[in-house]
């Protein structure tokens, strides 16, 4: 009798222990959540000023890459591409080409879905990607419990919920941000991530140019900790230096260049053979050659340096391949787009009773705005958490992870608080610093209900510690799930208990709503009053946005949209920079009494007149 | 300590997390019934009286118009807490003092010096409807906005030389394609009832000229329409004048200024002659309402 065959030795790969299988489903159970949350209440959601632009540019891509498939040399053309991409190429392509693909696969091809759902689909996928990230993240510092809490709070806060269903960008960047931080972590410890790291960063300079800031929140701590990892080998530490002395080279030399020729000559010259393409491919090679040896010296310090290194190579590169404009002009039309948002206009803005036109903008803005706006259960815990990860710097026990995560929690703010950034558009601008503080928050949570349970558990034998932790965290989320619920449809109104609701902002005045997709809430009236063929001035809303509200279903296609000295209908947007429209209402339409209105708390969003 | 500052933690977590449920469970509470301002109107339609206006209080709870009947004036803007309402010689003060924030405190500190409350209080569920006597009141003779289309409106050189702008049923147009007209119109987030103007440019002014009745004293007021007073760059400051028989004062509305100004004018004989005018080198953005008035004694 033959000895028993044994197969050759094969890796095995580690099977996951019950709590990663736990994690495992609940991170799975909070994207699915997640994603059928926004699925199922995106029908109230109107379309903002910007989604509708979004809307017109995905279904340009979509178009493109139709094309692409039916006649791909045709496609690849300059001349046919600018007829795709040329619209809105103030953002970069990700987010729009999966929304138009998503449009023309689930509404055009399968029907399953109403042009807007379809759009927006991709949206839903990005953000209900975050709460795993979130959780993940979370996991590292606190219990399975206080992380889903934390992960779940990013949708309990009514602006977040609200901009997570739009075709729009600044979840989705704030997905991709949370996306690299999560895989830098990773690469700190795991093969293969550094790669990863620079694929998400590539993915996150595609969502929305925020991105860029990713960059600023690494560096410190990569440096401080290459610096520490390699005190041992000199051979590490001298490709530590060669490795960042190749990139600081390359960047020396551009600013020489730049010096020397001039901003336009230098980009009018930055050609395929070009000294300055060449600078940027050989500091990649020489970096990325000097890297790979750092593996064989000294693999922490090669895992802390890599995803550096792949972000400056990958993300430029993902960059450059994901948006079809670039491909025949990159570097002219990379500098419009840069310049464009660096040149960015202001609009006025109303702030505590002021109205902010232009910088300097006051330093408070930012935080103050968060608090009026964050659920205050929220914010506070967000809060404390902040102040303990603080305290435990002072006291210098804060972990490299925890630095990363207060980095990252304040990146965005500190960008946008500072006096002569843009300030308008609400909180989305710094949606990237809200995860974070979800985490910081979740730590929070973990601390005090543990603090309450030592308190309780000597009266309260039930009072134990996850006991208490679930029973926060529940009464944490009621206040904020009922604020949510109440108005995340016209999620650019809402405010927080500290504020005193929508009627306290008024009270203070402060901005009121924006990108005028609070029309949704009149909608109703409208086609159930207009008159046949009916001449109205929709206040504040484009072209786009009438055509996509009738494409819908959700306006009547027999009325017209008209200037106000046509209209005999009068749709006004309640701004108070814009009361002067509403007053020359009265005076176009012969009446100060309208005859309807979307008042949300008894606050005026959209008022109604008609002609007498 | 590290134990303590955890006890402490989790009693605010707790505490605050409370208090924002029961603000959110109790803030539906604070809306008013479509029940309660339709009573409000009922009130309204049956004591109303000729000159009578409705404060809002907040000044942003504008859902009131829809039901105050035809005719009545609603004032409702970021401010109006302080307006002297001097038009008016009764005020119907409607307020929601349950809402939070609300500032009755503050209100009542801007707004109840010279007024004296008529009768008492009346509440329709959260909404709390009070009538007062308006002591700045003066009896209105003369608003110069009703009297646009019968004036006479030109453009005037420095040397005297002046270009009628004829009336075409809804202003005055001017040789340059600027209108004077009466409209409503926003200056420092209030609404006005406004002689809207605009700048010729240069050396020229636009001017106004009416005859008045005889009056106690004048007003004028003046400010930059909406959004044209933040303009800075580009623009020149205005010159306003406000001319009675010939004896003129003027004031400057500077760039960048949004507020409204104004200037206290002499009494007014019978068929006295009133000029307003306006002036400013650069005519970019130098839009300007006007309010002349004319005040009989109380």
């Amino acid at each position: 009798m033959s000895a028993p065959v044994t197969p050759a030795a094969q890796p095995v790969k580690p099977s996951l222990s019950p709590e990663q299988v736990r994690d495992r489903r609940l991170a799975w159970g909070l994207f699915i959540a997640g994603f059928l949350s926004l699925l199922m209440t995106e029908k109230p959601v109107g379309f903002g000023r910007d989604e509708s632009v979004y809307f017109h540019a995905a279904e340009s891509h979509a178009r493109w890459f139709q094309q692409l498939v039916s006649s791909p040399s045709e496609a690849v053309k300059d001349d046919a591409i600018t007829r795709s991409f040329d619209f809105n190429h103030e953002h970069p392509a990700l987010m729009k080409n999966l929304f138009g693909i998503s449009f023309v696969v689930f509404h055009e091809k399968l029907g399953l879905l109403r042009p807007a759902g379809a759009f927006r689909l991709p949206a839903f996928l990005f953000a209900a990607w975050m709460l795993p990230l979130i959780f993940y993240l979370s996991r590292r510092l606190w219990g399975p419990f206080a992380s889903a809490a934390a992960a779940i709070s990013f949708f309990l806060v009514p602006r977040q919920f609200f901009h997570s269903h739009l075709s729009c960008f600044d979840v989705p960047i704030a997905t991709m941000w949370v996306l690299t931080i999560y895989c830098f972590v990773e690469a700190l410890e795991k093969p293969r991530w550094w790669i990863y790291t620079g694929l998400a960063f590539g993915l996150a300079l595609a969502a929305k140019h925020n991105a860029y800031f990713i960059v600023v929140t690494l560096v410190p701590y990569i440096l401080v900790r290459g610096w520490q990892l390699t005190r041992g080998s000199p051979e590490a530490r001298g490709l530590f230096f060669g490795i960042n002395g190749v990139f600081v080279l390359a960047v020396v030399l551009y600013g020489f260049m730049t010096a020397v020729v001039g901003p336009e000559r230098m980009l009018a010259t930055f050609t395929f053979q070009s000294p300055q393409l060449a600078i940027f491919v050989i500091a990649c090679s020489v970096g990325g050659w000097l890297l790979w040896k750092l593996r064989t010296v000294h693999l922490d310090a090669f895992r802390t340096l890599a995803p550096l290194v792949a972000m400056a190579i990958l993300g430029p590169l993902v960059f450059y391949a994901h948006w079809p404009y670039l491909w025949h002009h990159p570097v002219d039309r990379t500098a419009w787009y840069l310049n464009f948002h660096l040149t960015h206009n202001h609009y006025a803005w109303f702030y505590l009773g002021d109205l902010l036109r232009g910088p300097p903008f006051p330093l408070s803005y930012v935080v103050v705005k968060t608090a009026l706006t964050v659920p205050t259960s929220i914010f506070v815990a967000m809060s404390l958490g902040f102040v303990w990860t603080c305290w435990r710097a002072v006291r210098k026990e804060m972990t490299g992870f925890e630095f990363v995560l207060v980095a990252n929690a304040v990146m965005s703010i500190a960008l946008i608080s500072m006096p002569n950034v843009p300030h308008f558009g609400g909180v989305k601008h710094w949606f990237p610093s809200m995860p974070f503080l979800a985490i910081l928050a979740a730590g929070s949570l973990e601390r005090g209900s543990k603090g309450l349970s030592e308190l309780l558990l000597p009266r309260l034998k039930a009072a134990t510690q996850p006991r208490v932790l679930v029973a926060l965290a529940v009464l944490m989320g009621t206040s904020a799930l009922i604020a949510t619920a109440r108005v995340f449809e016209f999620g650019t109104s809402a405010y927080s208990e500290l504020a005193g609701g929508l009627p306290g902002a008024a009270s203070l005045g402060m901005q009121r709503q924006y990108w005028a997709n609070n029309l949704s809430g009149v909608l109703p009236w409208i086609n159930e009053n207009a008159r046949p063929g009916e001449r109205i001035y929709f206040h504040e809303n484009h072209g786009g946005q009438i055509r996509d509200l009738q494409r819908n279903g959700m306006l009547r296609s027999d009325v017209y949209a008209v200037g106000l000295e046509q209209a005999d209908l009068v749709v006004y947007q309640y701004h108070q920079e814009f009361r002067d429209a509403e007053f020359q209402t009265w005076q176009r339409l012969g009446t100060f009494r309208p005859v309807y209105g979307l008042y949300l708390d008894e606050t005026p969003q959209i008022v109604i007149y008609r002609r007498r | 300590m590290i134990e303590r500052a955890a006890r402490i933690e989790g009693v605010v977590l707790a505490a605050v997390a409370l208090g924002a449920l029961i603000f959110q469970l109790w803030l539906p509470s604070t809306h008013v019934a479509e029940s309660d301002y339709q009573a409000v109107a009922s009130v309204l339609s049956a004591e109303q009286q000729p000159g009578d206006v409705v404060l809002l209080v907040p000044w942003w709870t504008e859902r009131a118009r829809i039901y105050v009947p035809e005719g009545l004036p609603v004032v409702g803007y970021q401010g109006s807490d302080a307006d002297s309402l001097e038009r008016h010689p009764r005020i119907w003060v409607l307020s929601e003092p349950s809402l939070p924030r609300a500032g009755i405190g503050a209100f009542e500190k801007a707004f109840l010096p010279s007024r004296k409350e008529l009768g008492s209080a009346r509440s329709f569920g959260n909404l709390k409807l009070q009538l007062f006597e308006n002591g700045r009141s003066k009896p209105l003779v003369l608003d110069a906005a009703e009297l646009v289309a019968q004036a006479n409106v030109y453009l005037e050189g420095p040397d005297g030389s002046r270009q009628d702008c004829p009336w075409n049923g809804g202003g005055h147009r001017c040789s340059n394609g600027k209108t004077v007209s009466k409209e409503w119109r926003d200056v420092h987030w209030a609404p006005w009832p406004c002689v809207k103007m605009e700048a010729p440019g240069g050396a020229n002014r636009v001017v106004m000229e009416f005859t008045t009745p005889a009056a106690a004293s004048s007003s004028l007021s003046a400010g930059y329409i909406w959004e044209y007073g933040s303009c800075k760059e580009g623009c020149t400051p205005s010159t306003v004048w406000f001319e009675v028989n010939g004896q003129a004062q003027s004031m400057e509305l500077q760039t960048g200024d949004e507020l409204m100004h104004r200037l206290e004018g002499p009494p007014l004989a019978e068929g006295s002659r009133v000029r307003i005018a306006l002036l400013s080198q650069n005519p970019n953005a130098r839009v300007v309402c006007f309010v002349m008035n004319a005040w009989g004694t109380r």
